[in-house]
């Protein structure tokens, strides 16, 4: 105990240490903040759009019951708003949710063509991107924790006092390990902290997936401490130290992912998915110059569940010709869909496998997966909002297809999109990768302090 | 004085020669970046060439289509796929991060999609891997990892007061350390920029791109000749190595990582942009405010079709000699285009308010000002990609002028719908044929950032040329 209250004290003493803490929690609040500010834009974002959905319905129910004629225009022009809605945490973990439109409008036009929409938002700014609490626990934290600690035994050796206490102890090693453990105590004391105010600050609630980041963040942490003490086990020089420590992290936050993206990118095609927006404007627009009728009867064929309409189009045009048309041109790019989804999947998950290499890659991948931003919660919205248009379909078609009026009650029932987000869990693979790269720098050390005995 | 100076570097250069520092990491870099060129070059000439097919598959079907009514065509309308700059596998900008594929129809006006690749970019954390940012983010560490030590190792060592009993100025040091330093990032660079001439002499190279190579590679020199003298002055004015190195690895963290990542995050939180949804919305607010094209009693397109009775002196537009439909089809397009083109203008001045900060910010980060001249100069820059849209816009709204004019003219009002215009009419119509901006036309652009890494140059020497004698 008298040692812990020594090794604080001396730690209160040092200003670096005090500015360095202050630093970082001070980053960490204003990531907090701005992060929470950016979230409750997308909410009031999502607000006017669905203030300006209700009011355009409106406009049409005043005319209500509209004619299956008008109900068809209505759909024509009519924009449904679709949201990848945010998790709480996505405040504080961005991921790759600047990359993609996750608040766009669809009809009940070809899907594809709409959903390539990009985001708006500041070109300039894309290739530096942004500050979130994320960079700063992945990125910053380990360069904070060498701060802390990779010169301890140079700067006491180089103090003198090393000399003094190594002869008062019997082993210099656990000194050094008890001095690294109550840095890496202070730390996680503050980051433990920082989770707290999130839960203050934010949405966060204290409940299951807090537990899961707190675990990951402080296994994150206490694994670069290993990292340090392999480093300082070798017993160079206080230049050496931060020489190979500045190394390790550029090979595993800025060469490791730089090389997984490459190899990524060498295993497409670039601009093979084109053909998704392509094709299917070549097929819509063909149809105008086919015999309508012909294709119209090939589509009840298909879906059997609109065949009791009336099998003769009207001329000289016809909305339920027309949205067939629209859904055909999806149903024929169905297989590029496809393939783009396996990309991006493939992609992603190679990433993943890739992060075994790197604590940096693997904690953000599993940040991005359990704050609900990553790849594959982008790729379950494009799905989700293809379910939602074809649940419109499926509600607009009954009025076109059996020449139903569409009352002001039916506006009620027009199908809302709700995003479910997938569920998270990779949680403990994440432990166990950081774990075993734990494990392996302990085993250095191990070997490191046998030959340094030797 | 000069000789003196050429005796220091002699001499650093010989001491770096045989250091394991740039044994390792000089030949490491090297391989590293010519490896990231060479990648990159090739994915670069793989996306040129798929994109020239799409192109051209694009036009060939525009020229094989039927007869069409010209409304129909415009629908129909045309795609465009952009050649990304000869340069991007030096510097790849904002290249990554946008679509490249356009498709431009009647009324509306969609946004660029398609990215080069599917991957994400979000786990490159510390900058997307590429010449340049080898260049910018990762040299100077290199530079501050062989020369933290160059003149505070000298004092602690005690040789710094043996060469100054010799008569030699802390001055000359100085200049000597900085001059042997900025010849090792020569080299480097000399080789990178050897082996990316010979990827660009692959293929047909235009005198315009040799220009911005060469502005490249100047920008890279001074750029490191900046980070020498830092790196050299903060040596001079630590105590300890330890002090130096941490001093300037703390500098690097900050103007590197971590101020242009807060000065964009400041700056979207200062001045949001809607996002895409919302955009669309006030942008379709805007439209119907001048009127409804579809409702025959919308008083703007009242107005608008008095005007045009009068001018042909008639009282029906039945009347007409040309075809009502596509003259107010006409009016519609010019109504939506100028509406969507001030709506875009307004996102697109936020985005400058938000770089406008940026900018106050980047006075202080060299790398920022850097970072940004050279997307200028490897025509990668967000500015570049915006002069294409709005070239595709401008494009666009000409393309379905000329449908429209089609539609006024060769169409009869009765009947309308069941006529259409001969294919070859349609083929008639220009594709697009985009020019990019040369260098000389962004010399804007280029002189505020550049004046600024000047200065930061001139300080530089100034504070180097003043450093005194303490040893």
């Amino acid at each position: 105990m008298r040692f812990i209250q020594f090794e604080l004290r001396l730690l209160w003493q040092n200003k670096l240490f005090k500015w360095l803490i202050a630093a970082y929690l001070l980053a960490a609040f204003l990531a907090i903040i701005w992060g929470q500010m950016g979230l409750q834009r997308e909410y009031q974002q999502r607000a006017i759009s669905e203030a300006n959905y209700q009011a355009e319905l409106a406009d049409y129910k005043k005319d209500a019951p509209l004619a299956p004629y008008d109900s068809g225009y209505m759909s024509y022009y009519q924009f449904h708003p679709v949201w990848q809605k945010p998790s709480a945490w996505s405040a504080l973990i961005n991921g790759e949710r600047s990359e993609a439109a996750t608040h766009t409008r669809v009809r009940l036009l070809g899907l594809q063509s709409q959903l390539s929409n990009t985001a708006t938002g500041n070109i300039a700014a894309m290739p530096i991107g942004k500050l979130d609490l994320s960079f700063i626990w992945i990125y910053l934290m380990p360069l904070l924790i060498a701060a802390l600690s990779l010169n301890l035994l140079a700067e006491e050796k180089a103090s003198g006092r090393w000399s003094l206490l190594a002869s008062q102890v019997a082993n210099s090693g656990l000194l050094l390990t008890k001095k690294m453990l109550i840095a890496a105590g202070l730390l996680a004391m503050v980051n433990v902290l920082i989770l707290l105010a999130a839960v203050v600050l934010t949405d966060i609630r204290l409940d299951g997936l807090w537990w899961q980041i707190a675990a990951i963040l402080l296994a994150y942490q206490l694994c670069w401490f290993v990292i340090t003490g392999w480093i300082i086990s070798l017993q160079r020089s206080a230049i050496f130290n931060s020489l190979l420590f500045i190394s390790l992290w550029i090979v595993f936050a800025f060469v490791l992912p730089g090389l997984a993206y490459l190899y990524q990118t060498q295993q497409q095609q670039p601009a093979e998915h084109v053909s998704m927006v392509f094709d299917q404007r070549e097929y819509m627009h063909d149809s105008w110059d086919r015999d309508k009728q012909a294709d119209f009867d090939v589509y009840l064929q298909d879906y059997p569940q609109w065949q009791t309409t009336e099998s003769i189009l009207q001329k000289p045009f016809d909305w339920r010709w027309y949205y067939a048309m629209q859904h055909m041109s999806d149903v024929i790019v169905a297989d590029a869909v496809n393939q783009f989804r396996d990309s991006r999947i493939h992609s992603h998950r190679f990433g993943e496998n890739f992060a075994w290499l790197s604590p940096v890659m693997r904690v953000q991948y599993s940040m991005n997966r359990l704050a609900d931003t990553d790849m594959l919660a982008s790729q379950s919205f494009l799905d989700q909002v293809a379910d939602y248009q074809q649940q419109l379909r499926d509600y607009f078609f009954q009025f076109y297809f059996f020449d139903k009026p569409f009352t002001a009650a039916d506006f009620t029932k027009i199908p809302v999109f709700d995003y479910r987000p997938i569920v998270p869990n990779n949680a403990l693979i994440t432990l166990i990768n950081l774990v075993i790269v734990g494990l392996f720098f302990i085993g250095l050390i191990l070997l490191q302090t046998r030959r340094n005995r030797g | 004085m000069m000789q003196t100076i050429i005796e220091i570097a002699r001499h650093e250069l010989i001491t770096q020669w045989r250091s394991q520092t740039l044994k390792i990491l000089l030949p490491l870099l090297l391989v590293l970046t010519s490896l990231i060129a060479f990648s990159h070059w090739q994915q670069q000439q793989d996306f040129i060439e798929a994109q020239t097919l799409w192109q051209q598959q694009n036009d060939a079907n525009w020229d094989a289509q039927p007869d069409r009514h010209p409304h129909r065509a415009a629908h129909y309308g045309t795609m465009v796929f952009r050649i990304i700059s000869p340069l991007s596998f030096i510097d790849s900008g904002v290249n990554p991060f946008v679509g490249n594929a356009l498709f431009l129809e009647a009324h509306r006006q969609n946004s660029s999609s398609f990215k080069q690749y599917v991957s994400s970019t979000a786990y490159m954390g510390l900058g997307y891997l590429s010449g340049a940012t080898v260049i910018l983010v990762i040299w100077p560490l290199v530079l501050i990892a062989l020369a933290f030590n160059s003149v505070s190792g000298e004092r602690v060592q005690g040789t710094l007061r043996q060469l100054v009993s010799q008569g030699i100025s802390v001055k000359q040091l100085l200049f000597g350390k900085t001059l042997a330093f900025s010849l090792i990032s020569l080299v480097f660079l000399l080789v990178i920029f050897v082996i990316a001439t010979g990827f660009m002499l692959q293929t047909p190279v235009h005198g315009g791109d040799v220009l911005r190579m060469g502005a490249m590679f100047v920008l890279y020199l001074f750029y490191c000749l900046l980070w020498t003298f830092t790196v050299v002055l903060f040596s001079n004015w630590c105590r300890t190595n330890q002090q130096s190195l941490s001093a300037l690895l703390l500098f690097w963290l900050l103007t590197v990582i971590v101020m242009p990542k807060m000065a964009y995050s400041l700056a979207d939180m200062q001045y949001p942009m809607p996002d895409r949804a919302v955009f669309d919305i006030q942008t379709a607010q805007e439209i119907a405010k001048v009127g409804n094209s579809h409702d025959p009693d919308d008083p703007y397109y009242n107005e608008f079709r008095e005007q045009v009775l009068a001018e042909y002196g008639v009282s029906r537009v039945e009347d007409l000699p040309v075809n009502w439909r596509g003259v107010l089809m006409q009016e519609g397009e010019r109504i939506t285009s100028e509406v969507f083109g001030k709506q875009y203008e307004k996102l697109m001045q936020l985005a400058e308010q938000q770089n406008q900060l940026v900018s106050q910010v980047a006075w202080f980060s060299p790398y920022l000002l850097a970072n940004k001249l050279s997307s200028i100069f490897a025509a990668t820059n967000a500015d570049s990609f915006l002069h294409y849209e709005n070239a595709a816009e401008q494009f666009r709204f000409n393309f379905i002028k000329q449908l429209n004019q089609m539609h006024a003219e060769q169409i009869d009002h009765a009947h309308d719908r069941e006529q259409k215009v001969s294919n070859e009419h349609l083929a008639n119509l220009q594709q697009f044929d985009y020019q990019s901006p040369t260098l000389q036309a962004e010399l804007n652009l280029i002189y505020p950032p550049l004046l600024i890494l000047l200065g930061w140059l001139i300080i530089g020497v100034l504070l180097l040329s003043r450093s005194r004698n303490e040893v």
